[in-house]
């Protein structure tokens, strides 16, 4: 339930703001110069807000579509992300996102025509080979798209850009909007996984495991291409067994041959955003793992690494081809 | 423990009263009350008041879970007198700075909040007035996460009981009439204080760590391995475990002692079990 809404002064009148402000009658709405006066200070908990988030709704002036680091994507060229918001409905123990932000308030960037024109022009740059513009990297794509309706804004102009293509990485089950539209060719819905355990374990208000495949079984059905993202792995001493059961079970109920493609990503995070996730969780499990430090990034050491990626690798290549499967730094 | 800061007497002796509180009879520069649970002090009026008030509190450093109150009458240009509002939007005139402290206690309604030099006498905003608040986030922020420090507000004039006829009798009473929900609200924000000291701290860690740290000399980065290695074992023990799995004296010096925790540590069975 959202309490109170900070409303930058610049879209203070913009019609998505008063679409989402009466979506919300009881709340408190607080005026604001600029979203960084509320989102930005320091002396903030992000444990503490997490407890009863607010709404901040801005503008987004700069920055919209970034090129994705080296290593993200699942085999374009020409890689971007785009965050429309800031901050997740979920409170993942591992996600970069609380160690990187002061405040756990949810920014909603509402002027979304901006992001679509950069998204545009960026594919616009080189037509020759297809963009990747991936949504979720600072959120959850649909967690929130009651709210916000940002995909089912954005996907009307991706049907007009068929050489470019969009990921919506999710662990929602908010897929509703996509069974009332035909399905989209240049368009993954791309869903994260870790095992049941470790899901329920770190993984905090995310719908279960069984509940987020029950989504991709219908998107299928209804002929939406699909991807799987084991992104975080997460070691612990079983998860040869943990990761086995995840694969079999998801390959079990998906159709495989309509696997878009699978990502890999590792457990990996700037030292600084550790240490901070550290003084807010110090009884984390995950945190007192084998973990250890290399030029300021931390992560599991590279023999862990390896026998977690392979497990996970072999386990996969049972279902699908070599060439659907992606390695994300 | 609440540190309630208060501008005016009349102000603080309705919550003084309601809360029970003793004066505290140390010399100082303020006029100081408290109980087990609160400390309040008189701090005078106006920015510089409030902030010398602050800083003196946070210097006796008496408590680890501090979270931080000012209470106090505010003008408005519309609102009925003797109505209650936490600030959801602190402003500076003079500096033209803005605070947002972080509402997370749903008790009572939100209003912005103008801190100005001299009294306003014709409200151009539709806002609180008051004359203390701005200092108070800006000085106490420093001390405390944004969230353990808010300010609340009783209506005490506004444009049909303009500022001349302010009466501090009237004023006081405005507050006495408000004390419970103040009280109330007080109590949640420690709540919410407690809950967010306890998360950061390992029940028995700081005990365990203080005895090994007598024991041996360390290094300022072997202070740091020690911290991370205990916070390790304490995460990942069993429960009901030794806090060290070793006798103390079987080591020679803080580098064996960190050596053979260290082996322990990572021995511990990796699980993700919450």
């Amino acid at each position: 339930m959202i309490r109170n809404i900070y409303v930058e002064e610049q879209v203070r009148d913009h019609p998505r703001t008063q679409i989402i402000l009466e979506r919300y009658p009881a709340a408190s709405v607080i005026d604001c110069n600029h979203y960084g006066e509320v989102f930005n200070p320091n002396s903030q908990s992000f444990q503490l807000q997490k407890q009863s988030p607010s709404l901040i709704l801005a503008n987004k002036n700069a920055g919209r579509v970034m090129e994705t680091p080296a290593g993200y994507g699942v085999g374009g060229q020409r890689n971007f992300y785009f965050s429309h918001m800031y901050n997740c409905l979920y409170d993942c123990r591992y996600c970069f996102l609380q160690g990187m932000y002061r405040s756990a308030h949810y920014v909603i960037f509402v002027n979304y025509e901006d992001f679509f024109a950069d998204i545009e022009s960026t594919s616009a740059e080189d037509s020759h080979q297809p963009s990747w513009f991936f949504s979720g990297y600072d959120c959850d794509s649909l967690a929130m798209e009651p709210v916000t309706g940002f995909i089912a804004a954005a996907l009307p102009v991706f049907a007009r850009l068929p050489e470019a293509r969009l990921e919506i990485r999710t662990k929602s089950t908010q897929v509703r909007e996509l069974l009332a539209m035909p399905p989209m060719e240049n368009c993954v819905v791309a869903f994260s996984f870790t095992p049941d355990e470790i899901s329920r374990a770190l993984e905090h208000k995310v719908p279960s495991v069984e509940k987020r495949i029950r989504a991709i079984e219908k998107l299928q059905l209804h002929g939406w291409r699909v991807g799987l993202r084991l992104d975080p792995l997460i070691y612990c001493d079983d998860y040869s067994l943990q990761y086995q059961r995840l694969i079999d079970l998801l390959f079990s109920r998906v159709q495989a041959d309509q696997v878009h493609s699978v990502s890999v990503g590792e457990f990996r995070l700037p030292r600084d955003f550790f240490r901070k996730m550290v003084r807010i969780y110090p009884r984390e499990k995950l945190f007192a793992g084998p973990l250890e430090q290399v030029d300021g990034m931390v992560s599991y050491p590279e023999s862990i690494e390896a026998s977690l990626r392979q497990c996970v690798l072999t386990a996969l290549r049972e279902h699908v081809a070599d060439e659907r499967i992606f390695l994300c730094a | 423990m609440i540190n309630l800061m208060v501008a005016m007497p009349a102000e603080a002796r309705p919550l003084i009263d309601h809360m029970r509180l003793k004066a505290d009879s140390r010399p100082g520069p303020f006029n100081l009350y408290r109980n087990e649970q609160c400390r309040l002090l008189v701090t005078g009026m106006g920015q510089v008041a409030m902030a010398a008030g602050c800083g003196w509190m946070a210097g006796q450093g008496e408590a680890s879970d501090d979270v931080w109150l000012n209470v106090g009458v505010a003008g408005h240009r519309s609102l009925a007198l003797g109505e209650l509002r936490v600030a959801n939007r602190i402003s500076d005139e003079q500096l033209d700075r803005h605070w947002y402290p972080p509402q997370l206690i749903d008790e009572l309604r939100g209003e912005a909040l103008r801190t100005v030099m001299e009294p306003s006498k014709d409200y151009p905003l539709s806002c609180l007035y008051d004359m203390e608040a701005s200092a108070f986030v800006a000085i106490c922020s420093r001390f405390c996460t944004s969230e353990l420090v808010q300010v609340l507000k009783v209506v005490s004039d506004n444009q049909d009981h303009p500022l001349e006829h302010f009466d501090v009798k009237a004023a006081a009473g405005l507050i006495a009439h408000n004390a419970p929900a103040i009280a109330s609200y007080a109590a949640a924000l420690c709540e919410l204080g407690r809950g967010y000291y306890q998360q950061s701290e390992i029940d028995g860690l700081a005990e365990i760590e203080q005895e090994i740290l007598a024991r041996w000399h360390f290094t300022s980065t072997r202070k740091t391995q020690l911290h991370g290695l205990l916070r390790r074992w304490f995460a990942l023990a069993p429960a009901g475990q030794k806090p060290v799995p070793f006798e103390l004296s079987a080591c020679s010096d803080a580098a064996a002692f960190l050596q053979q925790l260290g082996r322990a540590v990572d021995q511990l069975p990796v699980t993700v079990d919450s």
